[in-house]
């Protein structure tokens, strides 16, 4: 289906421009803030300290180390989040290139999952600061902890590029993946643990693939232990199967890019 | 100063008994850094000398040669205890003559850094062309104690040579009467018209004869010569300079033969008196007796290129193509048009476009919504779209170094044509070809971010055009340069002019010598000044070989920037063909059509 070596080549001869988008898109995102790049320790630390206030009179007894769980959940959660929104609206954002001057259009959605990729290591930092303070054990079992990211990205990626094909043919997309992000962001237990949900409804939240990657990295976190399997290969499979889908959809499409936006 | 460069197409080597031999010898024809040639050698022991030849060389008959560059590359192996070698004995040889080698020049040059330089002086053009001229490389023996491998990477010929030139002219250099300048006699008068003839650079010794075309409508009724005073008539009213030859651009050295002019009235063939370097003028007093239109011409069979470079008569009706002579190669275009080795060479093609469509669905009926395409497919009121046919079965190949300008009225689809050449459309069906890098100069500065200083920006931009970052550090000074904003470079571009925007945008947009260059318009931006510094830029970009498209709405720009227009109406092509052709068919066409077609066009 596809020429793999003409794309290796194109992607190689793109390269500078995506480190120059990556580069763009992280200085961009709090340009006009006093404290810049700041901003990528500040926030998930003062969201962290909010949710941490309000929801620990709740869950604090259930949950063991509340900080830690989460942070943990919502760092992947953010990253998901952030870089799907970004990549959907990379395509219409960067129209006025699209539409004059021939470029890789993924260029612009890879660019926009790796700068929030980069966000989220930095954010990392806050974690380990927050597992310092509170006393949390680390364990070996970090160094496991590359694999559910990976497929993490992947899942972002694949997303990604879904959502920047549908949206440059219906704008109302994006409003409507708003409300689909937070209706998300419950059905992912972020501050809550997964066993205060009825049996009934349990399959619901087993079927979103963030479940499964927040598990996935919690259980290296926080229990030091190996992701369960069953998370871990659902997140694969929905991972990869998101990428070919978003590939294929973009590759079928991109060509009417243009005239669309 | 013209320059052949050819790489060998034979070689072979001279076997003997203890001679080292060669193993893939043929390798040395070509220039990369993987395929050799290796000898392997003992100690003592001395490679067989080998000869290249086939060089394939062109170069005129008359053409004076100054030197020959060989450049070759020979290595011995990297081990520690390896060969010990001179460098080799390089010949210029004749293969065939006396069925032996025969030197051709001073036999014994010894490359340093192997690459020679041959004095040509000796050498003629003819010995060069033949195909049995050839350079033999002799190694000496291996003086080290060891043994080990000789490699031979290959060898290239460069020839400097100086080419004839004639330029044949007529008075003041202003040319033949043609179409636009007219001479404007009435019927009975006479008049007198000056055609020089100038052998430019003096190489070519012989006499030379030109043909003087006189249409119909005009006959000779004298002539004389400005240096042979026989054959004047009444000139006291007539000014002429007495000097044939130009004493000021003659060198100490130059010989000069003077000869004198004759003309054969019948065949109006001018022997001309000039040799070596100098000018000869001849004087027609030339009388009316029929109406119309003439053009007037001269020509030489070596003639050189020149502004009153006309090859052949032209009555009003004639419809061919002027035969013209390709300098560089000595040879009339009726010749080339039959040499095969020529066409392949010359017919470079570097975009072929092939059965291109394109369609567009018609603007208002487009679903951009989620909502919309829902209520519509609820309501089944989506109809099959209706297309907007905006290219349809346009093919067409353009060659290596020719200026193709694309005319049409609104909504003929250049826009569409040039958007899809450069990548950012595709077309519906049909293939297209492009071989070669390509700049589109189609938007300045796309992609610029204001937040950005000018230096970001310029490798933003520079990146998304699709240059690499080394490329682009390498090229930074001159776009700063050429942009004329040192000051402002660690500016944000946000406190920046328009135009200084635009004139950081044509700099990066135009950093490169780009094989295919792609122009909506001819761009000018910023001040006047900058404004003709840009429009310098284009036009030696454009005047390098460079393959150039153009969408123009000014016809007076296509007339004077292209050599070729295609003519596109409702998304086809019209016509394709010379500038002049095209463009007088396109006014008239203009005439008839409507102001709606025709708001914002320049014809």
């Amino acid at each position: 289906m596809f020429d793999y070596k003409n794309h290796f080549k194109t992607f190689k001869n793109y390269s500078f421009l995506l480190t120059e988008l990556i580069k763009r898109d992280i200085s961009g995102k709090y340009k006009d803030s006093t404290l810049g790049l700041f901003w990528s320790f500040l926030n998930p630390l003062l969201s962290m300290i909010v949710l941490t206030i309000v929801f620990s009179t709740f869950f604090g007894r259930t949950i063991e180390n509340f900080p830690v769980y989460l942070l943990s959940g919502k760092l992947v959660f953010d990253l998901f989040a952030n870089a799907t929104t970004g990549a959907m609206d990379s395509i219409k954002g960067n129209s006025e290139i699209i539409k004059k001057i021939y470029v890789p259009k993924y260029m612009f959605a890879v660019g926009i999952v790796c700068s929030e990729f980069i966000n989220f290591l930095i954010s990392l930092v806050v974690l380990i600061a927050v597992m310092v303070v509170t006393g949390a054990p680390f364990y070996m079992s970090l160094l496991y902890s590359p694999i559910p990211l990976f497929f993490l990205l992947v899942l972002t990626m694949g997303v990604g590029l879904i959502l920047a094909t549908l949206t440059t043919f219906f704008t109302d997309i994006k409003y409507l993946y708003g409300v689909l992000i937070m209706l998300l962001s419950f059905m992912t237990p972020l501050f809550y643990p997964i066993e205060i949900i009825p049996e009934q409804f349990l399959f619901f939240f087993k079927i979103n693939p963030l479940y499964a990657a927040v598990s996935s990295f919690r259980d290296i976190v926080l229990y030091g232990a190996f992701p369960q399997t069953k998370f871990l290969l659902y997140l694969i499979i929905t991972s990869i199967f998101a990428l070919i889908l978003g590939i294929y959809l973009f590759y079928r499409y991109q060509d009417e890019f243009v005239i669309n936006i | 100063m013209s320059t052949q460069m050819r790489y060998p197409k034979e070689v072979y080597q001279n076997s003997s008994d203890d001679g080292g031999e060669w193993k893939d010898l043929d390798n040395v024809l070509i220039d990369d850094w993987e395929s050799l040639a290796c000898c392997s050698l003992s100690s003592n022991q001395k490679p067989n000398s080998f000869i290249i030849t086939n060089f394939k060389f062109n170069l005129p008959q008359d053409s004076k040669i100054h030197s020959i560059d060989i450049r070759m590359d020979f290595h011995r192996d990297s081990s520690q205890n390896s060969i010990d070698l001179n460098p080799p004995v390089v010949k210029l040889i004749n293969i065939k003559e006396d069925f032996e080698s025969k030197p051709l020049y001073a036999p014994t040059v010894s490359p340093i850094e192997r690459s020679v330089l041959v004095d040509g002086s000796n050498i003629s053009p003819s010995e060069l062309n033949s195909p049995d001229f050839g350079v033999e490389i002799i190694f000496d023996e291996n003086q080290s104690e060891f043994s080990g491998d000789l490699f031979f990477d290959y060898i290239r010929l460069t020839v400097n040579y100086e080419e004839q030139r004639f330029v044949i002219g007529s008075l003041n250099g202003e040319g033949f009467p043609v179409k636009e300048r007219p001479l404007q006699k009435s019927i009975g008068e006479t008049f007198i018209y000056t055609i020089l003839f100038n052998n430019f650079n003096g190489i070519n010794k012989d006499p030379q004869d030109v043909k003087i075309n006189v249409p119909e409508g005009l006959e000779v009724v004298n002539h004389y010569f400005s240096s042979d005073k026989k054959g004047k008539v009444d000139v006291n009213d007539i000014d002429y300079e007495e000097d044939r030859f130009d004493f000021d651009r003659l060198v100490a050295d130059q010989e000069i033969i003077y000869d004198e002019d004759t003309i054969d009235l019948d065949t109006l063939t001018w022997h001309t008196g000039v040799k070596g370097r100098g000018m000869s003028r001849l004087r027609l007093e030339l009388k009316c007796v029929g109406e119309g239109f003439k053009e007037l011409s001269a020509f030489n069979k070596f003639s050189g290129i020149g502004a009153h470079f006309y090859v052949e008569v032209h009555p009003e009706d004639y419809e061919h193509e002027p035969n013209i002579y390709e300098e560089s190669l000595l040879k009339w275009k009726s010749q080339l048009d039959v040499d095969e080795d020529y066409q392949t060479l010359n017919k470079e093609v570097v975009i072929e476009v092939n059965n291109v469509n394109r369609e567009f669905d018609k603007a208002q009926e487009k679903v951009d919504n989620l909502k919309e395409y829902v209520i519509k497919w609820a309501k089944r009121e989506l109809k099959p779209k209706t297309k907007f046919k905006a290219l349809q079965n346009v093919s067409f190949t353009v060659n290596k170094g020719e200026r193709v300008g694309i005319i049409g009225f609104n909504g003929a689809g250049k826009s569409t044509l040039l958007k899809i050449l450069s990548g950012v459309l595709r077309p519906n069906s049909g293939s297209i070809h492009i071989n070669g890098k390509v700049a589109p100069l189609l938007e300045l500065g796309a992609g610029f971010d204001h937040n950005y200083s000018g230096r970001e920006n310029v490798f933003l931009n520079g990146a998304i055009l699709g240059y690499s970052r080394e490329f682009l550090e390498s090229k930074y000074d001159e776009i700063v340069e050429f942009s004329e904003l040192e000051e402002f470079m660690e500016l944000p571009i946000k406190n920046y002019s328009s135009g200084m925007i635009a004139k950081l945008g044509f700099a990066v947009a135009t950093l490169v010598e780009p094989e295919i260059l792609i122009l909506d318009e001819i761009l000018s931006v910023g001040d006047v000044r900058f404004q003709k510094k840009s429009g310098d830029k284009l036009k030696s970009m454009m005047n390098t070989g460079t393959t150039v498209l153009l969408v123009s709405h000014s016809v007076g720009t296509i007339r004077s920037m292209c050599n070729r227009v295609i003519w596109l109406d409702h998304g086809k092509i019209v016509m394709d063909g010379l500038t002049r052709d095209v463009c007088d068919a396109y006014v008239e066409a203009a005439k008839k059509a409507s102001e709606d077609e025709l708001s914002g066009l320049d014809i």
